[in-house]
């Protein structure tokens, strides 16, 4: 491999001092062009905008963040629910010792996207693997009970309770985008 | 009119009765066996028995007989999957397997300590994760009673479902085609949550008074 790439680079060296007319007849048909494309204009993604310096391997430009705060901060206890989630996905079946059944990919990623559409200031929900492999959420204090199952084809089976204003419960379509409109009352703070 | 005979009605009624239950003896065993122990036996069980009609029949050679209503009945929670963190109490998926396999009971009022043992045991060295964080009690009559409100339907049968000669107190709960798998299971969850306590779990050390906890191998406990 090493030898064939010198040996490229010295023929592209001898011809670079040539003009390309007094190139050989068959060199000019049969040659290949090899182009490296100009490196992209430095761009960090979002998730990225924490930190302080980073250096691109490629160009060797020192790309500057302004602001150093976001990077530092502690993992917030939505996120850390839904890393549990994710970590679930390594799980194989019997999980639990009784005969449950492997993680659906597709219920993970509902619950997943369920906890990001949840306004950071409500009350965290601990996640739950249930042994037919969806995902749910629960939620239970003084005020609330609410015990949600993503079934993987697009909906949320839920059951929830308020104390004092009575139960609800269903089965509701998620996107994974918005959240459901019953839930942004029901599982109020 | 034919005037019946007052005997041969009763005698015919009283054959009737004990044909029907030495078949039912008899097909609940096999129900038992032949049903395939995966994620639709809850299923199973409730297609070909209905409406619970197998409680009156043991279920299995190794069982002690079948689960009366005056039983109590003990969930062990033995996975860190099955706690809430922030509580260190159980969470509903600990009874999902109603509607799967079959959630697992101890039959504790007939239960040895021994047996109890063993079983921990065996559940702890064939599961590295697993720990005895602490045991639901619940009487078997309040379990077979659960009914959605409006409805008189059964929702849960409790079976003497044992799998293992080793284990003869073990039982299950299954649910019913009355629970439907996606409106009803949440709710379902909840009322077993209730039955069970789960908001007051009983800790190893003070079960049986840290009879079965004391029987535990060193290496068992210090999880």
């Amino acid at each position: 491999m090493g030898s064939s790439t010198a040996i490229a680079s010295a023929i592209a060296a001898a011809f670079a001092t040539l003009p390309a007319q007094s190139a050989p007849t068959f060199w000019q048909t049969d040659r290949v062009v090899l182009q490296v494309p100009p490196a992209p204009p430095t761009q960090l993604p979002d998730w990225f905008q924490g930190q302080q310096t980073e250096t691109n391997a490629r160009t060797n430009d020192q790309v500057h963040i302004e602001d150093p705060t976001l990077a530092d901060r502690a993992t917030t206890h939505l996120e850390e629910a839904i890393g549990e989630i994710r970590q679930w996905a390594l799980l194989t079946n019997n999980w639990d010792g009784e005969g449950a059944g492997p993680p659906i990919d597709s219920s993970l990623q509902e619950a997943t996207s369920f906890i990001c559409a949840l306004p950071s200031q409500g009350m965290v929900p601990e996640p739950m693997l249930h042994p037919s492999g969806r995902a749910g959420l629960y939620w239970n204090d003084a005020t609330l009970y609410a015990d949600l199952e993503f079934t993987g084809n697009g909906e949320i089976v839920y059951y929830i309770e308020r104390r004092g204003e009575g139960k609800h419960k269903g089965v509701v379509n998620f996107d994974g985008k918005k959240m459901p409109l019953v839930f942004t009352t029901l599982l109020r703070a | 009119m034919v005037r019946k005979c007052l005997w041969c009605s009763l005698l015919s009624s009283a054959l009737s009765r004990l044909v029907s239950w030495c078949a039912g003896r008899f097909c609940c065993r096999c129900l038992n066996y032949s049903v395939p122990v995966d994620n639709d036996r809850a299923a199973a069980i409730d297609s070909a028995a209905p409406d619970c009609v197998c409680e009156i029949h043991r279920m299995n050679k190794f069982s002690p007989g079948i689960v009366e209503s005056n039983e109590l009945l003990a969930r062990f929670v033995l996975l860190d999957m099955h706690l809430d963190k922030r509580t260190r109490k159980p969470k509903p998926n600990l009874f999902t397997h109603i509607a799967t396999r079959g959630c697992s009971i101890q039959r504790d009022s007939r239960a040895t300590s021994s047996e109890i043992s063993g079983f921990l045991s065996e559940f702890l060295k064939t599961n590295s994760d697993a720990k005895w964080h602490s045991v639901l009690i619940a009487n078997c009559g309040r379990v077979r009673g659960l009914q959605m409100p409006g409805k008189s339907q059964r929702l849960l049968c409790v079976y003497d479902a044992v799998e293992k000669k080793r284990n003869p107190s073990h039982g299950e709960i299954y649910k019913t085609r009355h629970v439907s798998d996606d409106g009803d299971l949440p709710e379902m969850r909840r009322l077993l949550m209730r039955v069970f306590d789960a908001d007051n779990p009983i800790p190893p050390s003070r079960y049986r008074s840290g009879a079965v906890w004391g029987s535990l191998s060193p290496e068992l406990k210090s999880r």
